[in-house]
């Protein structure tokens, strides 16, 4: 990272107690990869574009990550959405954190919901590519929408990388490994892969950050914030008589909600 | 498609459509056999992996119904269950599962005749849709191996741009 966040972090490692830091590389391959700096002789100084930063906050529900107790992370915009909404589960109790987000040449850190807030609510994320993508499936009558899945889907290899990749994917025991009953058909035939992702979506509805974190791991291209992002756009327009509501989307209702389907 | 029988599954709250289908036979109403009722304690139990589990056990059609808003035995379960199927039913559409063999509807204990009236109307509607075959081909297919080579061909843009 940039020159000031690294004399920044060699600052929280010495003053403050810090003792880890997950900061963002690139391998000899170019792709962004999870840097973990246990001390100062770990740091290294890399160039990363902001757009091109990823989303590493799935480590923070790990167990044995959760353990150093004071952490510090390199992110970008959608670290601080994914550390709201993870706050907002109650999921980074008894942690202390630091986010650093490098800007040009120097980062801004956050370390409160809302410092977070404040931060969020100056940007704007842009959706033009995904819309696109969303606007044309939706176009296409329910043959070819489910024709179009079919042939998508054909290619996922249930390797569950989309789930282990995801910052919100933070059960300890996930539906699809349950037998008793086998709710998601364990081989990796359409059928199985139809209820895994139609489970997938509902889970994360009304929860996903849209990082895309799921989209970068797939090997198989799944388009998978197609799904996301119809749901999140339901979501708004359907329980958007206000702001909680959006905010807990399938564990709030509003009394006076109609559904025009339920007859 | 004369003679085709739509197989029609109905998850039902206990207190409630249970008590209104009850109170259909008592009434000594008719209504079409083609529908196996299963039992929930509340609208807000029924888990969308089980609508799941209803295709791919083979149904063709599935009636979903429980108390009208408000009349829930636990206060809020029929809202929570709204707001799911809300979502649900958006997962589907953009998936494109056929949708329209799915109902969902309110039916109280009283209402016996509308109950009817919703298996009649489904059972009617399954038939004209015929059997749900898109579904069961892929209920039907199994693993190839050795699996084709086949790779993705499309190129994912995702999309970090902040501004
Ligand atoms: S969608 Fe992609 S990442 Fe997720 S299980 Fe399928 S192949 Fe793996
Ligand atoms: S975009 Fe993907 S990885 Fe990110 S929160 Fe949503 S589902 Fe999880
Ligand atoms: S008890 Fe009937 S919907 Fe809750």
């Amino acid at each position: 990272m940039n020159q000031k966040i690294n004399q920044h972090i060699a600052y929280l490692m010495k003053e403050k107690g810090v003792n880890l830091i997950i900061s963002q590389a690139k391998d000899s391959n170019g792709f962004v990869i999870p840097h973990f700096i246990l001390s100062e002789n770990d740091i290294i100084s890399s160039v990363i574009a902001i757009n091109e930063m990823r989303n590493f906050f799935a480590y923070l529900n790990k167990q044995e990550i959760k353990s150093f107790k004071s952490i510090g992370i390199v992110c970008n915009y959608f670290g601080v959405k994914t550390f709201f909404q993870l706050k907002f589960e109650n999921q980074l109790k008894d942690l202390e954190l630091f986010l650093l987000i490098p800007t040009d040449d120097d980062f801004i850190e956050i370390t409160s919901e809302k410092q977070a807030e404040d931060y969020l609510s100056g940007l704007k994320q842009s959706t033009i590519l995904v819309d696109e993508e969303l606007e044309n499936v939706k176009k296409m009558s329910m043959e070819e929408r489910w024709n179009y899945w079919m042939k998508t889907l054909e290619l996922c290899t249930k390797c569950y990388a989309c789930r282990a990749a995801c910052p919100m994917c933070y059960c300890s025991s996930c539906t699809t490994e349950c037998n008793i009953p086998q709710w998601i058909p364990v081989p990796a035939s359409l059928h199985g892969i139809f209820e895994w992702h139609v489970m997938r979506a509902m889970h994360l509805a009304g929860r996903c950050t849209e990082c895309d974190e799921c989209v970068k791991v797939c090997p198989a291209n799944i388009p998978l914030n197609i799904l996301n992002k119809g749901l999140h756009n339901k979501i708004s327009e359907a329980f958007s008589s206000d702001d909680s509501s959006i905010k807990y989307a399938l564990n709030f209702f509003q009394p006076d909600e109609k559904v025009d389907f339920i007859k | 498609m004369e003679d085709f029988e739509p197989k029609l599954a109905a998850f039902v709250c206990n207190w409630c459509t249970y008590a209104g289908a009850d109170l259909t036979g008592t009434s000594r109403m008719k209504y079409p056999s083609n529908v196996r009722i299963l039992r929930f304690p509340c609208t807000g139990r029924i888990d969308f992996m089980l609508v799941m589990k209803a295709f791919d056990s083979g149904v063709d059609g599935l009636i979903v119904s429980g108390c009208h808003p408000n009349d829930c035995h636990y206060t809020s379960g029929n809202f929570h269950a709204q707001r799911r199927w809300v979502v649900f039913k958006e997962v589907l559409d953009i998936m494109g599962f056929d949708t329209r063999r799915i109902f969902f509807t309110w039916v109280s204990a009283a209402e016996g005749a509308k109950w009817a009236k919703v298996v009649t109307d489904a059972v009617e509607e399954l038939k004209k849709l015929g059997p749900y075959s898109e579904f069961k081909k892929i209920l039907l297919k199994k693993l190839q191996f050795p699996l084709d080579n086949k790779t993705a061909d499309r190129e994912i843009k995702t999309e970090p741009v902040i501004s």
